[in-house]
């Protein structure tokens, strides 16, 4: 299987949403308050959600 | 006099949902269902939203609504972050790979994951092993979906055994129908009805009940905040790898949803599977974590009694409720525990008469194969449901094992997946025949020695033994790859 240019960056960018998902909150996020870590990990989806979305319509 | 009412209404709330389904199942007939492919992928046909649907709904089981909830009250947000990761890999795993697995689906006519293993590495063997493999693990989690269904039954003051029955009766009428079909519309309609519930139950939380105890959702964020759950001081990041590893490739080991991949009429409707089951993964969870987040807050500020057991968490919310919206979720339960077990037994069904059945005797008549099917249908319902209603005490232990057992699939399936050709090769057959079997008997040894329970969080040098297992096997199985090209 070859990956194409849209499918590497497209996996180089899932493996960068893998590994904010686990830094930030552990790093910049361990004091967090209230629902911060909930809006972060919300909106980190949300992003993921929006270029997965894209990818796919240019299947 | 106000549980009598209660009872009835969800009662009369239970019976409209087992005909309505069983209405759907029986129109799914026309379908037709002649043939095992027909029988257990549907023919793969699925339109986009079918697919979808019976995706999530077998993805997302009665554990969202009590243990999720439960897990983020007693936890923090941590358990966001636990159930997103899964949704991040699985997102990526689809969209880069499912394509691909469709077009061998459907050009080898597969219906069932082990003999998809089985035939990517040329190994009848391996497709045997990999359907017994299955059976020993996913035996017990099925349990468990009708033990949640007892439990419902108990907790509403009927019998522990009248849920079992339900259960039972329930997967084996929307199975025995149409096959997959039956199943997959079923699915459609359950999972409609869990987001619908989902949606009620948070929609109740935020408007009504909340305000009516004289609080904000700044209170209870202050509280959390003063409390310490906004952080993540009950997850220490050993800890949160422990329990999220496991579960990232659940779209590639567990045969319910790799299975689903092979079920999409065309392109466009795999397409859609994603999409629709994407967006319904993270409304679903968001709403699911809020609610035991808020709950949290409630119990800081002395609104909501502090809750020990931490699966009673949804079932005391309930109790507020009035009792047509409370039951309405109370059947949103159930239906999560069937749409999960029937997927599940399905999915056992389809490597035993593909694998140990219509492989091994080559030409097969389809009368006798959907009956066989049948027949395999009834005996593994009838399995779950004795082993729910004895509740031994190794179905907890076997139901967290599960996902370790099957992880040593992952390395296996996905170096198929991405390179077929060099799958075939002696050496990768013979390496991954050899690592699959010692890569679950591993996970058995230690389970034995040590605990279930406590070999999910065994670590070494801060990785979890899941994480572990996946580097030995993925290095075991590479020389397979990289030395010779084919036979």
């Amino acid at each position: 299987m070859r990956f194409r240019g849209k499918d590497l960056a497209y996996l180089v960018t899932g493996f960068g949403v893998i590994l904010v998902h686990y830094v930030v909150p552990y790093d910049l996020l361990r004091n967090a308050n209230g629902f911060t870590l909930y809006i972060f990990w919300s909106l980190l989806m949300l992003c993921w959600l929006i270029i997965t979305l894209s990818y796919l319509r240019r299947w | 006099m106000v549980a009598s009412v209660y009872f009835e209404i969800f009662l009369a709330m239970l019976t409209a949902y087992l005909i309505i389904g069983t209405f759907i199942a029986v129109i799914s007939r026309k379908y037709g269902v002649k043939t095992t492919s027909e029988y257990f992928a549907a023919g793969h046909k699925l339109s986009g939203l079918l697919s979808a649907m019976t995706y999530a709904a077998t993805t997302y089981s009665a554990f969202m609504m009590i243990g999720l909830v439960g897990l983020a009250y007693a936890t923090g947000p941590g358990s966001l972050g636990f159930e997103l990761s899964y949704l991040i890999v699985t997102l990526l795993l689809l969209s880069l790979l499912s394509k691909r697995v469709w077009v061998m689906a459907k050009k080898k006519g597969w219906v069932s994951a082990s003999e998809m293993i089985s035939e990517l590495y040329g190994s009848r063997w391996l497709g045997l092993y990999i359907a017994i493999l299955y059976l020993i693990a996913l035996i017990p989690y099925t349990s468990a979906q009708f033990i949640g269904v007892g439990r419902v039954f108990e907790g509403l003051g009927m019998s522990y055994e009248l849920g079992i029955v339900f259960a039972s009766v329930l997967v084996l009428l929307w199975l025995v129908i149409a096959g997959m079909w039956s199943k997959a519309t079923t699915d459609l309609y359950q999972g409609s009805w869990m987001i619908a519930a989902a949606v009620i139950f948070i929609s109740w939380l935020v408007i009504a009940y909340i305000p009516s105890k004289g609080v904000t959702i700044n209170m209870v964020s202050n509280a959390l905040t003063k409390a310490g759950y906004s952080t993540l001081k009950y997850w220490s990041l050993p800890l949160f790898l422990a329990f999220t590893i496991p579960w990232w490739f659940f779209s590639v080991t567990n045969p319910q949803v790799v299975r689903k991949l092979f079920m999409p009429s065309d392109e466009k409707s795999l397409k859609a599977m994603i999409k629709y089951f994407s967006i319904y993964g993270f409304t679903y969870t968001l709403i699911v974590v809020f609610i035991g987040l808020a709950t949290k807050g409630l119990t800081l500020l002395g609104a909501f009694p502090n809750v020990l057991n931490r699966d009673l968490v949804t079932p005391l919310l309930l109790n507020r409720l009035d009792p047509i919206t409370s039951s309405f979720i109370y059947v949103s339960l159930i239906a999560a525990a069937v749409t999960t077990a029937n997927s599940i037994i399905l999915s056992v069904a389809a490597s035993f008469v593909r694998d140990f059945y219509e492989k091994l005797k080559g030409v097969v008549e389809s009368r006798k194969s959907i009956e066989l099917a049948n027949s395999i249908v009834v005996a593994l319902t009838l399995i779950v449901a004795v082993v729910a209603y004895l509740r031994p005490s190794f179905i907890v232990e076997m139901s967290v094992l599960s996902s370790l057992l099957l992880l040593p699939l992952a390395p296996v399936t996905l170096g198929g997946w991405i390179f077929p050709e060099r799958a075939r090769t002696k050496l990768s057959r013979y390496l991954s025949e050899a690592i699959v079997v010692v890569g679950t008997l591993i996970p058995l040894a230690l389970a034995i020695r040590i605990g279930p329970r406590n070999i999910l969080t065994l670590n070494y040098l801060g990785i979890p033994i899941s994480g572990w297992l996946l580097i030995g096997i993925t290095i075991v199985i590479l020389p397979g790859y990289l030395l010779r090209k084919s036979d």
